[in-house]
């Protein structure tokens, strides 16, 4: 399992690489999506990958049985920031497209006097 | 003592929530809102400052929770001194807009708001006690900060900001994977925790923690805009509006302190993780930026692009100071931290009022004088001659003291700083190009063209960015105070005793005066044989 866990890291880090550094618009958004999917699974293995840990002990989980919970804690946060940040690179994306007339992350246009 | 600690917190996230709420309160309302703010931050950083100034450390848990679960603030002399600049700056910033007729606040609807958690996210980063907090307020201030550099619109900072917002999310993700990789082989994110961890790692997993921490100095290596990651930063900066740009001053800053604190985390020669590149890493890309950056000065097409460029020198000379390892090259970064900050925040204030009613606005062609410049340039060459590190301004002190420091690390220590007489040569030079940039911009600006008619509107106020600027002989007059308080921070960063004991001593549920040193786990002085 951890061979194809990493595995899966491993191709959604490339794919989300690859996409970024096609610097349009819609793929980098893309990208950053995949690149932060990655993170967060692999932020959740630092935990250790074990299969039927208990989440929350008590409830008849010993502690000893129960999964560690610091990665899941980081997770959460995690994902909630890399939703905002996707949210408002959508938005600056969409924004570059009206403003500079480009999907082209390093379109040149306007604002410069020569 | 928590109280101090929790404040420069709680207040800055109180009044951007208050902001948030109330978006139609009227302009000088909010004006007084921002005010506020700024002046709470830096009363706390002063009363944190005056706490901390024996040696002391001032820690407190939020909400109760025992030190490894709970989230820890903590403050020792370098948190204090940084938060102490991040006040400072801010109330000039707050000051400016205050005074001014037309400011940067009319054009968006959040600016105060933006503005106030933006303070927030800095004074956290410095404040927090744990890698991950680090991180979580770290995203505060960025995402503050993306707002604050699209306030007023127009194609060029919409390019700015987008290279700028996904560059920094990459940077996140690899600032997360490295904290991944050290709580999987450590086991805590805790700053006070982790130097004693990191000592003793299995060998199996000592090259999963220095893959981590080396991400980590990658990912606080861009926030420094150090080269080669440092594209995002003169974009940036020269897109922003004035007060904005001024503000970002410390942004960088931040960046570096992250970079103090891995420094102090990096365990000895003799552990499982051997010794990492990392400081060498820094020194050499440090050594890149101000060369980097001087070029850019000499080539900057206008004022703004310039002062841009003059943040990336002084990122450069500053970190080739406290890359050094020593304790004369922390002290020397740390002095001319404070003077690039004020001085470089200052800068950007004065060139939009150099711009202000001038005919080819920043930009560095022929044009009728700007009205006023009979204040205009003595202010710019104060400025000029500060930020060169001419004598006999405070940029001349800490560059003399780095070169000093980058000296004396390459002759005592058993593993030579590489090539101290190559430092010798960049900083200098890139001191001459910055002098030839800054002299050039001078004599067009203020010496070619008609003496300008009587301005058609208020200019933006002075004296904010007078005062900033007032900053560098201030700071050479009180050099022989502030450099021993300086020595002793970096004393203080690298022995990291005290840190430890703070938190350790840190109980739940009893009052915060039992913080008296606490027995000292059993742990080899790591920070100082790095």
């Amino acid at each position: 399992m951890v061979w194809l866990f990493a595995g899966s890291v491993g191709l959604l880090m490339g794919c989300g690489t690859y996409l970024v550094l096609r610097a349009r618009g819609f793929s980098v958004a893309l990208g950053l999506m995949l690149l932060t999917y990655a993170t967060n699974l692999f932020v959740l293995a630092a935990g250790g990958l074990e299969v039927g840990r208990a989440p929350v002990a008590g409830h008849g989980n010993p502690v000893e049985r129960m999964a560690d919970p610091l990665p899941q804690a980081l997770v959460l946060t995690a994902v909630v920031i890399g939703f905002a940040m996707t949210a408002l690179v959508l938005v600056l994306i969409l924004r570059a497209l009206s403003d500079l007339g480009s999907e082209r992350v390093d379109a040149q246009r306007g604002g410069e006097e020569q | 003592m928590s109280l101090l600690l929790i404040s420069p917190l709680a207040l800055p996230l109180g009044l951007g929530a208050l902001l948030i709420a109330r978006p139609g309160l009227p302009l000088a309302r909010q004006r007084w809102i921002g005010l506020t703010g700024s002046i709470a931050v830096l009363g706390a950083a002063l009363g944190l400052l005056a706490v901390t100034a024996d040696g002391r450390i001032a820690a407190t848990l939020i909400g109760d929770w025992p030190a490894p679960y709970g989230i820890v603030l903590i403050a020792d002399r370098l948190s204090a001194l940084l938060l102490t600049l991040t006040g400072a700056l801010a109330l000039a910033v707050s000051a400016h807009l205050w005074l001014s007729p037309t400011a940067a606040d009319r054009a968006g609807r959040h600016f105060h708001a933006l503005f106030q958690l933006q303070l927030f996210g800095l004074a956290g980063a410095f404040l927090t006690g744990d890698l991950f907090n680090l991180f979580v307020f770290f995203e505060v201030l960025l995402i503050a900060s993306y707002g604050l550099l699209v306030q007023g619109g127009g194609a060029e900072r919409t390019r700015a900001a987008l290279h700028y917002v996904v560059l920094n999310m990459i940077g996140s993700s690899l600032f997360l994977l490295g904290v991944a990789l050290i709580y999987a082989t450590a086991g805590t994110l805790s700053l006070a925790h982790l130097p004693d961890r990191l000592q003793a790692l299995q060998p199996a997993q000592a090259p999963l923690a220095g893959a981590g921490l080396l991400l980590l100095g990658g990912a606080f290596a861009l926030k420094a805009a150090l080269v080669p990651v440092h594209a995002w930063l003169v974009p940036a900066y020269s897109a922003a509006q004035a007060p904005v740009a001024a503000l970002f001053a410390i942004m960088t800053k931040v960046g570096v302190y992250a970079l103090l604190r891995l420094f102090a985390l990096l365990p000895a020669a003799d552990s499982t993780l051997g010794t990492l590149p990392l400081p060498a890493l820094i020194a050499i890309g440090a050594l890149l930026t101000l060369s980097v950056g001087a070029l850019g000065v000499v080539a900057a097409p206008d004022l703004r692009t310039m002062t841009a460029n003059l943040v990336l020198v002084s990122v450069g000379t500053l970190l080739a100071g406290i890359a050094a390892g020593t304790t004369q090259g922390i002290a020397a970064g740390l002095y001319y931290l404070i003077h690039t900050t004020l001085v470089t925040g200052g800068l950007f204030l004065l060139i939009e009022a150099i711009s202000w009613d001038r005919d080819r606005g920043p930009w560095l062609r022929p044009s009728p004088q700007p009205p006023a410049a009979a204040w205009l340039g003595p202010l710019f060459l104060g400025g000029a001659l500060a930020i060169a590190g001419l004598p006999p301004l405070s940029g001349f002190v800490g560059k003399a003291w780095i070169m000093d420091a980058l000296q004396s690390a390459g002759r005592v220590s058993a593993t030579p700083h590489p090539g101290w007489m190559l430092s010798w040569a960049l900083l200098l030079g890139s001191s001459l190009l910055v002098v030839v940039g800054l002299s050039r911009a001078g004599m067009v600006v203020f010496w070619q063209g008609a003496p300008a008619a009587a301005p058609s509107r208020r200019p933006p106020p002075l004296p904010p960015a007078a005062a900033l600027l007032a900053a560098s002989p201030l700071l050479v007059l009180l050099g022989g105070p502030l450099a021993q308080y300086l020595d002793a921070t970096a004393l203080q960063l690298r022995d990291g005793r005290a840190y430890v004991a703070a938190v350790t001593a840190l109980e739940p549920i009893e009052p915060t005066e039992s913080a008296a040193p606490a027995p000292t786990p059993d742990r080899a002085d790591h920070g100082g044989r790095q």
